[in-house]
């Protein structure tokens, strides 16, 4: 079989079977994984002119630059009537509107048509807005500031790269920070591996391995023991951040991919609560804390996770002004409807964010959770405040009732029959809906197996609490 | 050449309205003599006609609803509902109250003078999109099979007809009052659906003070407003006190900011016969392949 069928960035490997059978192989896989270029960007270099890391993301992943797609949509009939343009650029609100970033400052941007400082890709997206011969302009757009989606659906269906897709447009059109929730569970932004910045809490030791997939039907060949990795050679940094207002004010960069992994001592969380206002003062225990204190307990322990309450706190109470997307996969962990069943804190925790929501969208953060069920794994405190919904296909939309914070525009269901690849991207604030689609990344971008990112000493204070 | 219709057939309270080959423009004359004159008694709630005054300020707010609807959202712009708040000539003179002067002239001044201009707009707007059934062509429709009496939509387009009554749904649950503020805030959610933004609208209402936030957030973050919204006043005129009091800050709030929120819906609406069911809110469902939109 000849290297060019093989999409595996690894030599002498035949195929991506073989490359995965052995964990030196993996290891390579990830290591070889390159983006072109990427040192020419102006995150790397400090050169205002050069590309973004957004920008290098989207070539490389092979996917076509936004103004082109903005510019095929206006050809694109929609079904619906038969007519160009595509829903879409028809309905701005449902989709655009969200994943196009405007400040107060863009605003005046667009009125007086001076893109100066702007990179392309941006600048063009200005420009289209601003021409009077395309069917959307800058009126069409409701938000200033931050956005969100509730994102949901059933496995299987396109979502790890819809987020990946969705990441890579972010970057693209608003060159802005985007910060991955780091989990040690999972690892879905591989495939966006050599762009990303991981950011883990100093002080802490963390161990990096790698295990193959899961493969409940394989044999044993196909297993191997995890096997650590250094974290520098795989992704594009390692930053280390010093409490809340060290990463958001020194760490996290413009247009930069951040893989952020939270805190287990939660330093200034606590203060980040009683700081700000018209929200909940969020006590939290560390291992080391229940570990030094009698009365203290394991059970006492602030889940990790907890500490993103504290961090979208600090962002929207502290944080500079600097606009910020937040990807927040398996976000039931965080929000689950079910909160008050299972521990008595984490209602307080979902409120405290959910009466700062107002101010997320304000301070420029958007939202992007994504779970498996609307109303299961979103907790209704802050569904309530939401304006975005993405429905993945196999999964039906609402329609005719109330859902986020208004109701739902559709009036049938469109995305239970609708194939993989395909969702509907629908905005209660502005009555629209529009589908829409993704392509598949390059193979060379799938890397099966899980990079896991743990802190033993934190699992050994835990334990002798 | 069309056959005459039977005359009996088109007339709203006795009134005839002048029959043309388009039933959109038929339909809308229907509209505007049941508006002024006949009334609608199969609508909920039920239309009363301008006539015959109301019993209060809350059927005036339900009438403005329906009136807003059926001249496509252009009464907003020649009688503009805050008017109902700042101008006792009109509210009064719409209103028959105890000591309110039961002037039939009145009511003639703000039709011709209001009222008409609006309607007049509207059949303009209308006239130079709709169309002919004559009984040939593609569709084969004749204008003499949509009945004035028979036909339930209003402007001869389900979507108007949806909106209509979604509004006057979301009104009816307005002076009812809310058992809490969540019930409110679903409530406030909801008005989505049946408004448009009104700081959308500031290119040509640039003289008007308009709020600039979305209806939900405006209302949620006012604490007068969370807590007058939530009472019943229905009663207003009986019980007096504190519910009056709540009345007529929900009077001023809906002439003011509810009534051209709705307005402002109704003039941007986008009616589609095809979408009869799911009116007007928005298109999307493709069945073709993927074309890779992100």
């Amino acid at each position: 079989m000849s290297k060019a069928t093989v999409h595996v960035p690894v030599d002498g490997v035949d195929s991506v079977l073989d490359a995965i059978r052995s964990p030196d192989t993996l290891k390579q896989w990830l290591e070889n994984l390159d983006a072109a270029n990427i040192e020419k960007t102006q995150q790397e270099t400090g050169d205002a002119n050069a590309h973004t890391i957004g920008e290098n993301m989207v070539r490389n992943l092979g996917m076509t630059r936004f103004p082109a797609i903005l510019d095929k949509l206006q050809r694109v009939p929609d079904p619906a009537t038969g007519e160009p343009p595509h829903a879409i650029l028809r309905y701005p609100t449902a989709l655009l509107d969200n994943i196009i970033h405007l400040s107060e400052l863009d605003k005046y941007r667009l009125e007086c048509e001076d893109y100066q400082g702007l990179p392309r890709v941006r600048r063009q997206v200005f420009e289209y807005l601003n021409n009077p011969d395309t069917p959307v302009d800058p009126g069409d757009f409701d938000a200033i500031g931050g956005t969100d989606a509730a994102i949901y659906g059933g496995m299987g269906r396109g979502k790890s790269t819809f987020l990946t897709t969705m990441v890579a447009r972010i970057l693209e059109i608003n060159n802005e920070a985007v910060v991955w929730r780091g989990t040690s569970a999972r690892t879905e932004w591989l495939p966006l591996a050599p762009w990303a910045t991981v950011v883990l809490p100093k002080g802490v030791d963390a161990t990096v391995t790698l295990a193959p997939p899961n493969d409940d039907g394989a044999g044993s060949d196909m297993d191997f023991e995890p096997i650590k990795v250094d974290l520098e050679r795989i992704v594009r940094d390692v930053k280390y951040y010093d409490g809340l207002t060290d990463l958001n004010h020194n760490v996290l960069e413009r247009g930069g991919f951040h893989v952020v992994y939270p805190d287990p001592r939660f330093r200034e969380c606590e203060e980040v609560t009683k700081r700000a206002t018209e929200t909940k003062v969020l006590e939290y225990t560390s291992p080391w804390e229940a570990h030094r204190d009698d009365e203290l307990g394991a059970e006492d322990i602030t889940p990790e996770k907890f500490w993103w309450f504290a961090w979208a706190i600090h962002h929207v109470s502290e944080g500079l002004d600097m606009p910020v997307s937040w990807f927040a996969d398996e976000i039931k962990a965080l929000w689950t409807n079910g909160a008050e069943k299972a521990d008595q804190d984490h209602p307080r925790f979902i409120r405290a964010l959910a009466d700062k929501y107002v101010d997320v969208r304000r301070s420029g953060l958007s939202i992007y959770a994504v779970g498996h069920i609307l109303r299961k794994h979103f907790h209704h405190k802050i569904r309530d405040y939401m304006r975005w919904g993405v429905t993945m296909s196999g999964t039906p939309n609402p329609h005719n009732e109330d859902i986020l914070s208004g109701r739902a525009p559709m009036t049938r269901d469109y995305t239970s029959g609708m194939p993989k690849g395909k969702a509907l991207f629908w905005n209660v604030s502005s009555q629209s809906f529009s589908e829409f689609d993704w392509d598949d990344i390059p193979q060379r971008h799938k890397v099966p197996g899980k990079l896991r990112i743990t802190y033993p000493g934190v699992e050994e204070v835990k334990e002798a609490c | 050449m069309t056959d005459a219709p039977d005359r009996g057939q088109w007339t709203v309270a006795g009134i005839p309205i002048r029959v043309t080959t388009s039933p959109a423009l038929n339909i809308l004359q229907r509209d505007r003599l049941e508006l002024l004159e006949g009334g609608d008694n199969t609508r909920a709630p039920e239309l009363k006609p301008l006539r015959d005054q109301f019993d209060d300020r809350r059927e005036l707010i339900n009438w403005y609803q329906a009136a807003l609807v059926r001249t496509l959202g252009y009464l907003d712009v020649y009688a503009p509902p805050e008017l109902l708040v700042h101008s006792s000539l009109v509210a009064d003179g719409l209103v028959a109250g105890d000591d309110a002067p039961l002037d039939a002239l009145q009511v003639d001044d703000y039709i011709d003078h209001m009222f008409q201009p609006a309607y007049e707009h509207a059949y303009d707007d209308l006239e130079s999109n709709s169309q002919e059934w004559t009984g040939q062509g593609e569709e084969g429709g004749d204008y003499r099979d949509i009945q004035t009496t028979t036909e339930k939509n209003v402007a001869f387009k389900p979507a108007f007809r949806l909106l209509d009554e979604e509004q006057a749904d979301v009104l009816k649950a307005y002076w009812r009052g809310f058992d809490d503020e969540r019930a409110l805030r679903q409530w406030a959610g909801g008005l989505t659906a049946v408004t448009r933004p009104l700081h959308k609208a500031r290119t040509w209402r640039r003289r008007r003070e308009l709020p600039q936030q979305p209806l939900q957030e405006l209302i949620m973050s006012d604490s007068v407003a969370v807590d007058y919204l939530q009472v019943d006043v229905r009663d207003a005129g009986e019980l007096g006190g504190e519910v009056a009091e709540a009345f007529e800050y929900k009077f001023a709030f809906a002439a003011s900011v509810l009534l051209p929120a709705m307005a402002l819906k109704a003039r941007t609406l986008q009616y589609n016969a095809e979408e009869a069911a799911g009116g007007p809110r928005g298109r999307g469902a493709a069945e073709n392949g993927n074309i890779s939109s992100l």
